[in-house]
């Protein structure tokens, strides 16, 4: 089974091939009967197969669109039509005909760009209409007007005349007269509906319209005056087939232009592709209006909540009633809205342009939605895990009251008992030595709870801030800590936390591993951050790795939003910096 | 000697009452916020006021707030404040907002009843009193002792006994020196760490302590 159309790529091919013997024969027909020069010859082919191969590219790159066979046939018939000089009775005859309709044909194509369809009863009915007229005044004139009249041939070399039924010459002038009559009310007409269509035309249309209308204008009027312009000759031309030739040209290359700008943006809407990447939704609409010369272009995002298209001011986009905007929706594979455009009419016109369109939109808005989705769900990692760390700081907190109030009261309460006991015994006894004994085990447990304490929550982060707990911690710390910070810091208490932890890690680090002689603890404010940094003279080496006390801090200073960095070459000394986010 | 004791823990508050008790110290009140001890103060006059550093309502150095308000209301009673944080940080604010008669003891100094009761004497006198373990620790850190490095051995001591509030004739009694020699070393200690010398007791203990616990300035 074949396609339907299967064939008309092959017609293409045909006439691709069988121009040039066609138009090489209608030249020599030109030369014979007319006497005109080889070098005119020469031109008239050039021209001619250049209008007509330009038409068939065309055709090629629409081969669903009329626009293209019908330039192919105008261009055609102006590469053969002299073919109709030939003094053949049937052959003048029809030949005669097609010349006529073929203006009609131009004017149908004009018309039909660049959709390839016909817009409203006006223009059908003018198409349709003029290829009736013309081909019913035509085969009259065949009927009635004696060959010698209608060729414009002297009386002996004017081939046997057509089945004339009845040669009469007041008919034959009066359909003269209508012909002219005719041909002039169609060239106005047809001028009439290019410039309705050129004013209701959007701007973006006219960009493509007005090399195809200015020709066509220009292709009607030179058949007006065609008539009434004195031949005149420069060199081997005549004036009028300069005109002619020139206008023919400048119609192939008219409508070839505007088709292919419309591929240029197709082309285009590829390279926006590459820009996409990336792009969120409402920085697609200002790549997207250039290419598309739609300088209105307004895409709106899809809001579940709203059920709305929301555009980049937050606005939500009503949909397009009539007029040059048309709203094109975009919805994602699994069937879900993802956005919709607002464009100008003339895209529909491009069957390929809009699909370019609305692929490359909905990848970036498929893109940028996969991205929402990820970012959104990574906010709620990092929420969870600052979450989870400030429930572990105020469970720490609250472990570090406890001892105090449990635990070491408890305790101090058994020391003043044992002492009060020793009151009462003899201080020489063995008793009191136990007694003693038994303070001096129990002085030692609340030492170590009370370090322990410390460990767990430093009470002065609490009551004197971030910068009091570091020195207190440096004074602590096995060797010379330089400490460089300023007096008033305003921090959120997770990040007053993490700022501490790093720094009580890092010099525990420095005192347990870096053979250090010195360190240096830094705390810098610096606008919406605050950088905390400790550094040392050791060997270096150190690493963040699995089950490191660094991968630990790393990642209690990521919960809490920020990022930590460890420089650590071998013998150079080790900086552990972190960089928090004040508000978090 | 009167004192009034302020706990928040019953346990404690009645064990240190029992100690004192039988160390011939009148505990004349017990309190157990900051509130009820101002108004035991005012009530009851007494020598020295012992206070929990931490109290209702927020458990965090409420005691220190209590000095500052005594201080005010209640200049003449001196104020023993008992601490679990060896923090010389605390010892120095303490030192620093109250004039005369204020100390900062380790909780575990209770387990040493003379210490104690010393302490509070000497508070009672007017004098401060600074956990030695506060200042040993400060002082033994590295960091004090390369800025103290500048100091002699028996300068060191001397300057170790300044920061627990010794007076000049209570250093003498502890290193067995005439006063003239210790007024000879604390001189150079202050000379040597740029210090200001006109300072009193009290004040001269938060110089020292602060000199201890403050960053060098480069």
């Amino acid at each position: 089974m074949t396609r339907p159309w299967s064939w008309l790529p092959w017609l293409r091919r045909s006439i691709w091939v069988l121009a040039l013997p066609a138009g090489l024969a209608a030249e020599s027909v030109l030369l014979t009967e007319h006497l005109n020069t080889p070098i005119y010859a020469v031109y008239d082919l050039a021209i001619g197969f250049a209008a007509l191969y330009i038409s068939l590219a065309v055709w090629e790159s629409r081969p669903r669109n009329v626009v293209g066979p019908l330039l192919v046939g105008y261009t055609a018939w102006f590469v053969v039509s002299p073919v109709r000089l030939i003094p053949h009775p049937a052959w003048i005859s029809v030949s005669w005909v097609i010349n006529l309709l073929s203006g009609v044909w131009l004017a149908h194509a004009a018309l039909a760009y660049p959709s390839g369809r016909l817009r409203g009863r006006p223009e059908r009915g003018f198409v349709a209409f003029a290829y009736a007229s013309l081909a019913t005044v035509g085969a009259a004139q065949l009927l009635v007007t004696p060959a010698r009249d209608l060729f414009g041939c002297p009386e002996s070399g004017c081939p046997a005349r057509p089945p004339l039924l009845q040669a009469d010459t007041a008919l034959a002038g009066a359909l003269a007269t209508t012909e002219t009559a005719l041909i002039v009310a169609l060239v106005a007409v047809f001028a009439a509906l290019v410039a309705r269509r050129f004013i209701a035309a959007s701007n973006r249309e006219r960009l493509r319209l007005w090399p195809v209308a200015a020709v066509v204008v220009a292709a009607s009027l030179k058949d007006l005056v065609e008539n009434l312009l004195p031949t005149i000759v420069v060199g081997p031309f005549e004036a009028n087939d300069l005109i002619d030739h020139a206008v023919e040209l400048g119609i192939a290359v008219a409508f070839f232009a505007g088709f292919y700008s419309s591929r240029l943006e197709r082309s285009h809407i590829a390279d926006l592709l590459a820009r996409f990447a990336g792009a969120r939704a409402d920085t697609i609409e200002p790549l997207l209006a250039p290419v598309l010369h739609d300088p209105q272009l307004r895409l709106g995002v899809w809001d579940p909540e709203t059920g709305a298209y929301i555009d980049a001011r937050g606005t939500a986009l009503l949909p397009a009633e009539g007029g040059d905007r048309v709203m094109t929706c975009i919805s994602g594979d699994d069937g879900e809205p993802l956005g919709a455009l607002i464009h100008d009419r003339s895209v529909c016109d491009d069957a390929r342009l809009l699909d370019a369109v609305t692929a490359a939109t909905r990848l970036a808005l498929e893109n940028d939605r996969l991205h929402a989705r990820v970012a959104a769900q990574l906010d709620e990692v990092r929420a969870s895990r600052a979450r989870i760390v400030q429930a572990g700081d105020d469970e720490r907190r609250r472990l570090e009251r406890d001892l105090h109030d449990g635990a070491q009261q408890r305790l101090l309460a058994i020391g003043m008992a044992l002492q009060l006991a020793r009151d009462q015994t003899d201080s020489h006894g063995s008793a009191a030595e136990l007694l003693r004994e038994a303070e001096a085990e129990l002085e030692a447990a609340l030492v170590e709870l009370r370090q322990l304490a410390r460990g767990i929550h430093p009470a002065l982060l609490t009551d004197q801030g971030l910068v009091g707990a570091v020195r207190s911690t440096a004074a602590r710390t096995a060797l010379p800590v330089d400490v460089a910070a300023p007096d008033e810091l305003q921090v959120t208490p997770l990040v007053e936390k993490t700022a501490y932890f790093v720094v009580s890690e890092a010099l525990q680090n420095v005192a347990k591993h870096a053979r250090a002689t010195r360190a240096q603890v830094r705390i810098v404010r610096d606008g919406d951050t605050v950088s905390v940094e400790v550094g040392d003279d050791g060997v270096g080496g150190a690493a963040v790795g699995a089950g490191t006390g660094l991968a630990g801090l790393r990642d209690r200073v990521e919960a809490a939003g920020g990022t930590l960095t460890v420089n650590s070459l071998p013998g150079n000394g080790t900086v552990v910096r972190a960089v928090l986010p004040c508000e978090s | 000697m009167r004192v009034v004791i302020a706990d928040d823990s019953l346990l404690v508050r009645e064990g240190l009452a029992r100690l004192l008790d039988a160390a011939g110290i009148e505990v004349v009140a017990q309190a157990g916020d900051v509130g009820s001890l101002l108004h035991a103060a005012l009530l009851h006059r007494p020598d020295v006021a012992i206070v929990d550093i931490r109290m209702p309502p927020a458990f965090t150095d409420e005691g220190l707030r209590a000095a500052d308000e005594l201080a005010l209301h209640s200049p003449a009673v001196g104020v023993l404040v008992l601490s679990q944080y060896a923090e010389p940080a605390y010892a120095a604010v303490l030192v620093e907002k109250s004039p005369r008669g204020r100390g900062y003891l380790l909780k575990e100094r209770v387990l040493h009843r003379d210490e104690l009761v010393g302490a509070l004497y000497r508070i009672a006198a007017g004098e401060t009193v600074v956990d030695p373990a506060i200042v040993d620790a400060t002082v033994s850190a590295s960091a004090g002792q390369e800025r103290l490095s500048v100091l002699t051995a028996r300068e060191v001591e001397v300057l170790r006994l300044m920061a627990e509030g010794r007076t000049d004739k209570g250093i003498c009694e502890q290193l067995f020196l005439s006063p003239k020699t210790v007024a000879t070393h604390v001189q150079h200690i202050f000379a040597k760490l740029d210090l200001p010398h006109d300072a009193g007791d009290n004040r001269r203990v938060h110089a020292v302590l602060a000199y201890l616990t403050a960053q060098p300035r480069h």
